[in-house]
């Protein structure tokens, strides 16, 4: 058992770490969105290409890899759409069986010359993988898409979509639809938490046969692993923006003077910031155990990644409302950077299903394949 | 014991209700129950019926105008306004400022003050906080210079609430920096366009602007703008902080609010069913229900403890406590049942102006951003963590 990271892995944080103190100095650029010009400069660092499988034109890492990265982004909060296209888009693309079609994908993807997004969540439909309201009709040789999305992470960005939806007698279905299909219509908006997201309508678009994704109702074979490393994804990130927010409090504290003491001699504030250090370990032990089993496929895997979301719906919501607590008026000021940490933070908790929906999925993986976490251990 | 309220009570009650169905401006209550933030003019009006009605000073003595209710009458009161989905009463000139006025002040004051704060016609704004100066209030700096029939002030306060809109301000100045922090506080009043005051907008998390620095360059106040005694502000701001404690737990808002998400969890589907049939959805529900009905009969029974002649002691700490922790959950849940249709941020819809189109359902999109906002429920008006040290000390003994 081995729990460092390799010598590569650190020289890509320290890189990468440095990459953000140059680009998002917060205050600087602030919640703006992402600058075109970043992503291609991340393309050129390798940092796109890293989760992907070398035949694929990847740089031969994992989860792992994409975890270092998107706990510095989230450190940095810098509005990057990794998520939106390499984790999820790319967790897609990276599990499709015709190796030709892989590799073309992964291949524009990589290079930051793709944004693909994935488009399934629905207001009509909470949080559920395996069934969308969104309908794929046949005709002929075609599909004929309607049904509309909502909380499209980079949607405004995106030339292409991964879109579910239900062939009827199949069930769930993976499409892929460029962005100036006739019949796609998008509504932009900045999300609560600084990202660009959208909400997409399709009303009777028109695709080939070659747009499928996956053989005909299989999309769950796909969807449902590349949500699990979307967890990891947050989950990383929520570390990066815990060690901000513990870091940050620490220092505010030992500099806020009221009594005519520093506030961080309140041992009952100590204890609330011991309290957020010890959510933040334990994330980042179920943060490892998921990442590792990210690619392992299986029951192990959708266990340890709902386990982490499971947590994480509690440690973001303490670490996120002690920080802004402990910093009095000061942490519900806009113009205070912890403000905006404990905004996104806040939407982690939720994104992808909250700690609920995730406790009934680890219940019913546990029932179904027995307690596999004790093989393992 | 008994849990029923008198006859009269009950009487009382629904003359109250059918007030705020009928009288109030409905259009305020509709805009406080969409979330929008409301207009200066909207909480103006909505006082100004009340004031109509004669119940603009439920806490002020019958001679000044005050509604001569008992504790009881009060508490249903301020219960069915909260629960007519009406919002706050703009809390700074009628339930703070006046009963220091009415309390301590010189007969010209009251005379002067009094009647224009019961009418709503002055919009006050409370400037006690300051940046070096929140939890440890008595560590306020601001300085006031006597100079002839003036005194000249200089320094800043901070988080100052709708200071934007308001007329006048009241003011804790130092007068006195030599002995003890809470010796040589003096109380002032004065009108926020006088030469010298410069208020700059704090904006919050949400995107709203409710706060304000409020800077001092030599602002000239009369002397007769002082309340009571050179030096004895401190009391007078104590005396006030025991006042404000009726409202804190706002039991009646609460409940209306734990409704309002029954019925929007009832329209909310999941893979089974409807969300608020869902187990755990529904066990954190009760959690919090039950929660809300002992913070409603804690303050019943320190109602009873007043109306029976005891005083409201420190156990009215509870009440700012809980009552902030339910207020929060709300939000919570709020944002919860909400899921990614919370997501999209419109900058400007909690604006009274704002025209836009709304991106997904209504009290989806102010989901977020009041869950953001209602943090400051246990950070104003003392901390959670000051109130607790307050009932250490105080009711512990500790
Ligand atoms: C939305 C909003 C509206 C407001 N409106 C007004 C207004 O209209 N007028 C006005 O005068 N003020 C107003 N305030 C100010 C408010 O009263 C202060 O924010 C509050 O008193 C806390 O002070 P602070 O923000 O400086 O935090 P600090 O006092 O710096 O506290 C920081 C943290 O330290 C903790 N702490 C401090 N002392 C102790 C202790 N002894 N033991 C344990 N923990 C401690 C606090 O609980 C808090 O968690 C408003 C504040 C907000 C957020």
């Amino acid at each position: 058992m081995d729990f460092h990271f390799t010598d590569e892995q650190r020289l890509l944080r320290e890189t990468l770490s440095r990459f953000c103190q140059d680009h998002y100095r917060f205050g600087v650029q602030g919640q703006t969105a992402p600058r075109p010009g970043y992503w291609s400069e991340l393309a050129e660092l390798g940092v796109l290409a890293l989760p992907f499988q070398e035949a694929d034109g990847g740089l031969g890492g994992d989860m792992v890899d994409a975890m270092l990265v998107m706990e510095v982004f989230g450190k940095a909060l810098a509005p990057e759409p990794y998520l939106a296209n390499i984790v999820l888009a790319g967790g897609v693309l990276k599990r499709l069986s015709d190796k030709d079609r892989r590799q073309a994908l992964i291949g524009e993807l990589v290079s930051g010359e793709a944004r693909i997004a994935l488009a399934h969540a629905e207001a009509t439909n909470r949080d559920s993988l395996s069934h969308v309201d969104t309908t794929a009709r046949r005709e002929g040789n075609d599909f004929v898409l309607n049904g509309d999305k909502i909380a499209v992470l980079d949607g405004a960005h995106a030339d292409t979509f991964i879109v579910s939806a239900m062939v009827k007698g199949a069930g769930l279905t993976l499409f892929l639809v460029p962005a100036n299909s006739p019949g796609l219509s998008q509504q932009g908006y900045e999300g609560v938490d600084g990202f660009d997201t959208s909400n997409l309508g399709l009303a009777n678009v028109r695709i080939g046969e070659e747009a499928l994704l996956c053989e005909v109702g299989e999309g769950l074979d796909l969807l449902e692993p590349a949500i699990d490393d979307g967890i990891v994804a947050i989950g990383a990130e929520a570390i990066g923006i815990m060690s901000f927010l513990i870091e940050a409090t620490i220092d505010y504290t030992k500099t806020r003077k009221q009594f005519d003491v520093p506030i961080s001699s309140f041992q009952v504030l100590q204890h609330r910031m011991v309290d957020m250090f010890i959510e933040r370990e334990a994330t980042v032990s179920l943060l490892y155990k998921a990442a590792i089993l990210a690619g392992s496929g299986g029951p192990e895997a959708a266990k340890a990644a709902s386990a982490l979301k499971v947590h994480l719906g509690r440690a973001c919501r303490v670490v996120g409302q002690q920080a802004v607590q402990l910093h009095g008026g000061m942490g519900i000021a806009d113009e205070s950077p912890v403000a905006h940490y404990f905004k996104r933070l806040t939407i982690i908790s939720q994104q992808f299903g909250a700690a609920d929906t995730h406790a009934r999925r680890y219940a019913a993986i546990d029932r179904r394949s027995g307690d596999t976490s004790k093989q393992i251990a | 014991m008994n849990l029923e309220f008198s006859a009269e009570d009950i009487a009382f009650r629904d003359e109250v209700r059918q007030f705020f169905a009928t009288k109030y401006p409905q259009d305020v209550i509709a805009k406080n129950e969409a979330f929008v933030e409301l207009s200066k003019d909207d909480y103006v009006r909505a006082q100004k019926a009340l004031h109509a009605r004669g119940w603009a000073g439920p806490n002020w003595p019958v001679e000044y105008g005050g509604t001569g209710w008992s504790h009881t009458q009060r508490y249903i009161f301020f219960k069915e306004m909260g629960a007519s989905g009406a919002p706050w009463v703009s809390p700074f000139g009628l339930m703070m400022v006046a009963p220091v006025i009415y309390t301590f002040g010189t007969t010209e004051q009251k005379e002067r003050f009094l009647p224009d704060i019961l009418a709503s016609n002055v919009w006050w704004c409370q400037g006690y906080s300051e940046p070096g100066a929140g939890s440890d209030l008595a560590a306020l700096r601001t300085s006031a210079v006597r100079d002839g029939d003036h005194y000249v002030v200089n320094g800043a306060k901070m988080w100052t609430t709708y200071a934007q809109y308001a007329d006048w301000m009241f003011c804790l100045v130092r007068t006195d920096a030599s002995g003890r922090k809470q010796q040589g506080i003096t109380f002032l009043l004065f009108p926020m366009d006088s030469p010298g005051i410069t208020v700059r907008p704090i904006i919050t998390v949400d995107g709203t602007h409710e706060v304000n620095e409020v800077i001092f360059d030599n602002l000239r106040v009369p002397v007769e703008n002082r309340v009571g005694e050179e030096g004895k502000g401190w009391d007078y701001a104590k005396y006030l902080l025991t006042h404000e404690r009726t409202m804190v737990a706002d039991v009646g808002r609460s409940r209306h609010n734990v409704e309002r998400i029954k019925k929007i969890a009832a329209a909310e589907r999941t893979k089974s069913g409807a969300l608020i049939d869902d187990e755990l959805f529904r066990r954190r529900l009760v959690d919090l229900e039950v929660e809300l009905d002992a913070l409603e009969y804690t303050e019943l029974r320190l109602l009873s403890e007043i109306e029976t002649g005891g005083a409201p002691g420190a156990e009215s700490s509870i009440l700012k406590i809980k009552g902030a922790e339910i207020q929060q959950a709300i939000t919570e849940f709020l944002l919860e049942i909400a899921g990614n249709k919370a997501l999209p941020f419109v900058r400007d819809r909690m604006h009274p102006d704002w025209d836009g189109a709304p991106v997904g359902p209504d009290y989806a999109g102010m989901a977020a951003p009041r869950y953001f906002n209602f943090r400051k429920a246990s950070i104003y008006g003392g901390t959670n963590e000051i109130q607790k040290n307050i009932i250490a000390k105080a009711v512990l003994g500790l």
